[in-house]
């Protein structure tokens, strides 16, 4: 079993049901999935939460090894399934023709999803959420996004409109691991900032080390300081030993 | 300046004023709508979406508020059903209250309708007394800059299509442009619909070349569109240079979307 850990923090001055990312993996097959929901979209809370559940749930292998079609089928498969009204979320207070108008408009997030498994590191992504790779010898590595410049307001998104694609396909990432390595996945806010950080060993020293409180500290910290914009922010990390993930 | 953030800590305000004269019956643009039905449907659309970008998770935020003024034979609130006594309104209880739900096919496939929800009906009748719709305007929009200095300042919309019966509106146009917050003065946007197909002179930076003087007085009466504004309509594909006045003459239905657009761009927060 794989050790690996999910921290997340609401936005500064909301409420923990106004958190609009969605964090799943599974320790004992290393799938793993962040994505941010677009705050602009109406249920893409929902969806995130959708996206996510779904990538772990269904592992679609193609999605990783040949993203060109292999994500699209897993994203058709998924939005057959979405559902916003389900009893799975918190009912909607928005008037029904909002209701109405956000199912046609449909919902759109982030995403980043992959796998370690047999040693090696499989990854895509559509939009901002970025993967840090942390090797023992201490080097960085950063993807998609490699610099706090790289963040606009436009990220891709992926859409529950049925046939909507992003603008560009996901882009892969792929890397043989070695023990001692340590992934991290942020959604953008967070990320954004680490891009910043990634020549600063004590910052992930301190992140491989760190428990929920004290990445809620992390979080009030940032934000106070004005070095992170007051987002909703999750955090994965998943370790890479001498023997979990080699088979 | 007009860089305050807009969030419900520092709500922003958005006011059409409405030209509701007789006028307004005749077709628009040389198109089978009269004006008064494409600016009832263009302000309906608008306000929909504004309703949309205040939606985050499952509630409408308080970001904006909303006002409409009717000027025909009177200025009054112009916001059919229950809202029709208020001035402003927090854009949720906007989205709570409509007149009524309206049935209208899709965009490109008739056979599908979908119910959309109706806040301003068309009317035409009377004359234009604009001059007291914008002191209408003024005589709310004071004490809301006074209750929200820290917020972006008001951004007023006037839509009309001929001059103003009731005395020359620039002095009071003027005067409601000289309400601030500490982010900057009221902004006033003015759009001139024309009746027949004639050719629009859009977000001009200087009178020069105005074919009259009701329109140099419209240009007189508009403020210049702020950077991000600017930004906005430059993304949009339109010839705009620093300095541009949020103001638009001979306006067809397609310059009428884009007017609405840029000049409601504002620095809505993402949370």
């Amino acid at each position: 079993m794989m050790d690996m850990v999910a921290y997340w923090a609401p936005k500064q001055g909301t409420a923990f049901s106004d958190w609009e990312d969605g964090a799943a993996y599974n320790r004992c097959s290393g799938w793993f999935a962040v994505a941010d929901g677009a705050s602009t979209g109406i249920n893409s809370r929902e969806w995130a939460y959708t996206l996510t559940g779904s990538f772990i749930s269904n592992r679609p292998e193609r999605a990783l090894t040949d993203p060109a079609t292999g994500f699209d089928e897993w994203v058709e498969m998924t939005r057959a399934g979405f559902d916003p009204g389900s009893r799975d979320f918190l009912p909607s207070r928005a008037p029904l023709w909002v209701q109405a108008e956000g199912s046609k408009r449909g919902a759109y997030a982030t995403l980043l999803a992959g796998r370690i498994a047999a040693g090696t590191l499989r990854a895509i992504a559509v939009g901002d959420c970025c993967l840090f790779l942390v090797r023992a010898a201490g080097r960085v590595e950063s993807f998609p996004l490699t610099s706090p410049q790289d963040f606009d307001a436009h990220p891709q998104l992926v859409s529950s409109l049925p046939g909507r694609r992003p603008a560009s396909p996901p882009r892969p990432f792929e890397r043989d691991l070695e023990a001692g390595d340590v992934v991290y996945v942020a959604s953008d806010a967070l990320a954004q900032w680490l891009t910043g950080q990634r020549g600063n060993p004590a910052v992930w020293h301190m992140l491989s080390r760190i428990g929920n409180a004290g990445f809620r500290d992390l979080c009030a910290d940032l934000w106070d300081g004005k070095h992170m914009k007051n987002d909703d922010i999750t955090l994965l990390r998943a370790k890479f030993g001498s023997v979990e993930g080699r088979h | 300046m007009y860089d305050q953030q807009i969030n419900r800590g520092n709500p922003g305000c958005i006011v059409f004023l409405i030209d509701q004269s007789a006028s307004m019956n005749e077709p628009f643009a040389g198109t089978h709508r009269t004006k008064a039905t494409a600016l009832a449907g263009a302000v309906n659309q608008l306000i929909r979406n504004l309703v949309i970008q205040c939606q985050r998770g499952e509630e409408i935020r308080d970001y904006l508020e909303l006002g409409i003024i009717g000027y025909g034979s009177a200025a009054e609130s112009a916001f059919a059903g229950r809202l029709s006594s208020h001035q402003l309104v927090p854009i949720s209880a906007v989205a709570d209250y409509p007149a009524r739900m309206a049935t209208e096919s899709m965009p490109g496939n008739p056979d599908l309708s979908i119910d959309r929800p109706v806040w301003v009906d068309p009317v035409a009748r009377g004359a234009t007394r604009m001059t007291a719709a914008i002191d209408l305007a003024g005589s709310f929009l004071v004490n809301w800059a006074n209750a929200h200095q820290s917020s972006f300042p008001p951004i007023v919309l006037n839509f009309s299509d001929g001059q103003a019966t009731d005395g020359d509106p620039r002095p009071i146009a003027n005067q409601l442009r000289n309400i601030v917050t500490d982010d900057g003065s009221l902004l006033m946007f003015n759009i001139n619909l024309s009746s027949a197909a004639g050719v629009p002179i859009e977000y001009p930076s200087s009178p020069t070349g105005l074919p009259n003087p009701y329109a140099a007085g419209l240009f007189d009466m508009s403020s210049e569109l702020t950077p991000f504004m600017l930004t906005a309509a430059q993304e949009m594909g339109l010839t705009v240079a620093p300095g541009a006045r949020g103001f638009v003459y001979n306006a067809d239905p397609s310059r009428l979307s884009e007017f609405l657009d840029v000049g409601t761009r504002v620095p809505l927060t993402e949370h």
